[in-house]
């Protein structure tokens, strides 16, 4: 029997790959320097580490990738685990564990005293750059700010792949959008609890995807004629607030990055941070971020509080509780007279913080999931705007296509999350697997066969078919609305409708 | 103290009347429901909250007078005083105020800008059944009424007629409701006595749709300022009182100490604070043109030293000695 490794414990494709390669950089032969024959190296054009500060300066890439970064940390002989395995994971907490004495708040000692933080800036990235494979999906989304003018956030959905422009980079590959509950406003957005959050991992697993960041939106509109947007985040006042670099902290903690190189197995995250927010041209853009793993462990300490400054974060002065050891926080900056100055963490501008990663559209759109002009499939969570899915949306959804194009139906995220969400029918994990194993791997006879064979497939067409001859919502609702034409059976408690005698669903008799 | 006038009304002949003088117009003075002798604290209601007047017994008789086959007795009230002619439709309730002296509704005092005790001019009319009306209510408790129709067949019972432009009030569970009358049909002034009439409500006063599909809450393309700050505590400003005049006038003003002193008044930017129980997942976005901090302190010292150094620190002079130091 095969043991698979839950996906927190898996190492991403991308870094088993980028770990096999050599990953020097070849140079050319350059013409005035070198005056050997083709086959032979000197000096200008033998080949340079990834991690060459002066070739990365002139490639203008600001971080080194993380695969760089560790080439870099191990390139010193040795066998030793320090050597092999570089990485430590950045300690805020008191180990509460010392057993020298008793633990934290009737005893300290410098062993489990965390050390006093010292930020700078994080010489590597661990994503290299974001893209978004089409604009559909995106424009999706934006949808919701253009029909409620509220907020929104969802999560990117995606894959990590290699990035060749930077040596070693990885690029994380945004294929869709998943909108958890959340409160929304204009001028704010909160995420509520997610009682799919697991489902939603595991169908993404299935197809092959992984939950590699989040996105917000942070727009408000300047002129609605002309469509555009007043840009709010600029030089002048801050690019990512701290509340956004605490949960970005937050969810980065959510989401470790998997490594062999570090001695417990996983050092940072590879979750990205995007916001679309209006730019100097008063035009919607993206920008992408991860804060750094200093400010996701001071984010899991939870040291780390917003100020009424969106700039400035606040390190926590009294504990929460006891137990609780805030450790110091400083930070070196030039002062007005140009000399390096350190300073505490009370306040501290978040751009110590962050990380910047450039975010944009892929050149050659490709479409991982299909998108249609005419009814599409609603996206989930969606219920203010009036978008609800099942009933009429899911048959009008169904009705565009033949059992022949049952792959090209499939082949939609928020409709494979909507057959694993359902409240009516509740599919295996078995069976959702087989159906996202033929999108994944574009079986069309398997797609088929699965849309034929599966009973609980057509009990919920022909659910959905019925509450939009009924025009019901497509939720079930336990208000008065519809119950005074229903019926319960006696026997297996179905609800019928009023005109029957006998029950739909078991066949016994009313009475 | 009582003028009586008695006037054929030239022009205003019902068809098929024979030509008969059908309407009958006179002269009183109006007061408010609580200014009736008779009248208790239900009666005083039933006036306030309706559409019918309290009249003197001459007019039914003169009313009897003319003969003429009304069903109801519909009179046309008018300000003859005021500037602008205004005027309403009231029914009758009794007959029974002492000559020469009207009981009025409120709503007619006011919709006709009556004092107590002024002249009216009443006429005799015939209005037409009506067929449409659409109201108008004044505040959002309309709303909070589960049954609005209801309500109003029950409280308009207590009119006769409507006019185009009416601000009537009805009570409703001991709560006041105003209503302006918006739309009549076929006339501007209807008879609602026995008839079918198409009721339409207009959205209350002061309602607005839930903004939900409109897009964004400004459509300005410049971004508002900040909020002002809430002024800083008082500042000790040296020399910052008035100068006084024996003479009585007033002293010129423009003294370099008052300008610097408004300059002053320029409040401090805040000292960042913890906001300690923030929980992840709560994003919070300004809409305002929003400067770091930073920027905001750079720009308050650009404009006091634009603004030339101020008297900020009164009296810090350092002594002098006339012995020279020792070194």
């Amino acid at each position: 029997m095969v043991v698979q490794a839950s996906q927190n414990e898996k190492l991403d494709d991308v870094d088993v790959e980028l770990s096999t390669q050599e990953g020097q950089v070849q140079r050319p032969r350059d013409p005035k320097m070198c005056h050997h024959n083709a086959r032979q190296k000197c000096s200008h054009c033998l080949p340079i580490d990834p991690y060459d500060e002066e070739y990365l300066k002139s490639k203008d890439i600001k971080h080194m990738s993380f695969h760089a970064y560790v080439r870099k940390l191990t390139q010193g002989h040795g066998k030793g685990s320090k050597v092999r395995k570089p990485l430590e994971t950045i300690r805020v907490k008191v180990d509460l564990t010392c057993d020298a004495h008793k633990p934290f708040p009737k005893g300290v000692c410098t062993r489990c005293r965390p050390p006093i933080m010292t930020l700078n800036r994080q010489r590597f990235r661990h994503v290299d750059n974001i893209s978004m494979e089409n604009q559909d999906f995106v424009n999706d989304f934006l949808n919701f700010w253009r029909k409620s003018g509220h907020q929104r956030v969802g999560f990117l959905i995606g894959r990590y792949e290699s990035f060749p422009d930077v040596p070693l980079g990885i690029k994380a590959q945004v294929v869709a959008i998943y909108e958890p509950p959340q409160a929304t406003s204009d001028n704010g957005v909160k995420l509520l609890d997610d009682k799919n959050k697991e489902m939603v991992d595991k169908v993404c697993d299935w197809l092959g995807l992984k939950v590699i960041g989040w996105i917000f939106t942070d727009l408000w509109s300047a002129d609605l004629k002309k469509g555009t947007v007043h840009c709010t985040r600029n030089a002048n006042s801050y690019l990512l607030s701290a509340e956004e670099c605490i949960t970005a902290g937050w969810l980065q903690n959510q989401h470790p990055n998997i490594t062999q190189f570090s001695l417990d197995g996983q050092y940072g995250s590879k979750f990205v941070t995007v916001v679309a927010s209006g730019d100097e041209n008063q035009e919607v853009s993206f920008h992408g971020y991860q804060v750094s793993n200093q400010c996701a462990a001071l984010a899991e300490a939870n040291v780390l509080c917003p100020t009424q400054f969106p700039e400035l974060a606040y390190i926590r002065e009294k504990p929460l509780d006891e137990s609780q050891y805030i450790t110091d926080v400083q930070f070196t900056m030039k002062n007005e007279y140009g000399a390096e100055v350190t300073k505490d963490g009370r306040p501290l501008p978040v751009e110590f913080l962050l990380v910047d990663v450039p975010a944009g559209m892929r050149k050659d759109p490709a479409h991982t999931f299909h998108r249609l002009q005419t009814h599409q499939f609603h996206v989930e969570n969606r219920e203010t705007l009036g978008e609800i899915q099942g009933g009429q949306n899911l048959t009008e959804y169904c009705d565009q296509f033949s059992l022949n194009q049952f792959l090209e139906q499939a082949t939609n995220f928020h409709f494979l999350l909507y057959l694993a969400t359902n409240d009516m029918v509740k599919f295996t994990d078995e069976e959702l697997q087989q159906l996202c194993d033929s999108v994944r791997y574009v079986a069309r006879e398997q797609a088929m066969d699965w849309a034929r064979e599966n009973e609980k497939w057509h009990t919920l067409v022909a659910l959905s078919h019925q509450q939009q001859a009924q025009g019901g919502p497509a939720i079930p609702t336990t208000s008065s609305g519809g119950q005074s034409s229903k019926w319960d059976c006696p026997h297996c408690t179905y609800h019928n409708d009023d005109v029957l005698t006998e029950c739909s669903m078991c066949g016994l008799p009313r009475e | 103290m009582q003028h009586w006038l008695r006037e054929n009304m030239a022009g205003v002949f019902m068809p098929g009347m024979g030509g008969g003088p059908s309407s009958y117009g006179c002269q009183l003075r109006a007061f408010s429901a609580v200014y009736f002798v008779q009248a208790d604290t239900k009666k005083i209601q039933e006036i306030q909250h309706g559409g019918k007047a309290i009249l003197p017994a001459s007019i039914l008789d003169h009313m009897l007078q003319l003969n003429n086959q009304q069903s109801v007795m519909l009179f046309k009230v008018m300000n003859p005083s005021s500037d602008r002619q205004r005027a309403t439709h009231c029914g009758v309730l009794e007959f029974s105020a002492e000559e020469g002296r009207c009981y009025l509704p409120q709503w007619i005092m006011l919709q006709l800008g009556l004092e107590e005790g002024d002249d009216i001019r009443l006429e005799s009319v015939q209005l037409p059944k009506a067929t449409y009306a659409k109201l108008k209510p004044q505040s959002l408790d309309f709303l909070h009424i589960t049954n609005p129709r209801a309500m109003l067949e029950v409280e308009l019972r207590k009119w006769a007629c409507l006019t185009k432009n009416d601000r009537i009030r009805v009570v409703y569970n001991d709560q006041p409701l105003e209503l302006v009358v918006q739309d009549l049909k076929p006339q501007n002034a209807v008879c609602i006595i026995e008839c079918d009439v198409n009721l339409e409500f207009d959205a209350p006063e002061g309602y607005q749709e839930p903004s939900y599909n409109e897009q964004g809450p400004s459509s300005s393309t410049v971004k508002p300022p900040a909020p002002l700050l809430p002024a800083a505590a008082q500042a000790f400003t040296p020399f910052g009182g008035g100068g006084m005049r024996l003479d009585g006038k007033t002293p010129s003003s423009g003294s370099l100490i008052s300008q610097n002193q408004e300059k002053l008044q320029e409040a401090e930017i805040p000292a960042p604070f913890c906001i300690t129980d923030y929980q992840p997942g709560q994003l919070g976005f300004v809409r305002y043109d929003y400067r770091c901090r930073e920027v905001q302190v750079k720009e308050k010292n650009e404009r006091e030293k634009a603004a030339g150094e101020p008297i900020r620190n009164a009296f810090t002079g350092s002594g002098a000695t006339i012995r020279k130091h020792r070194y």
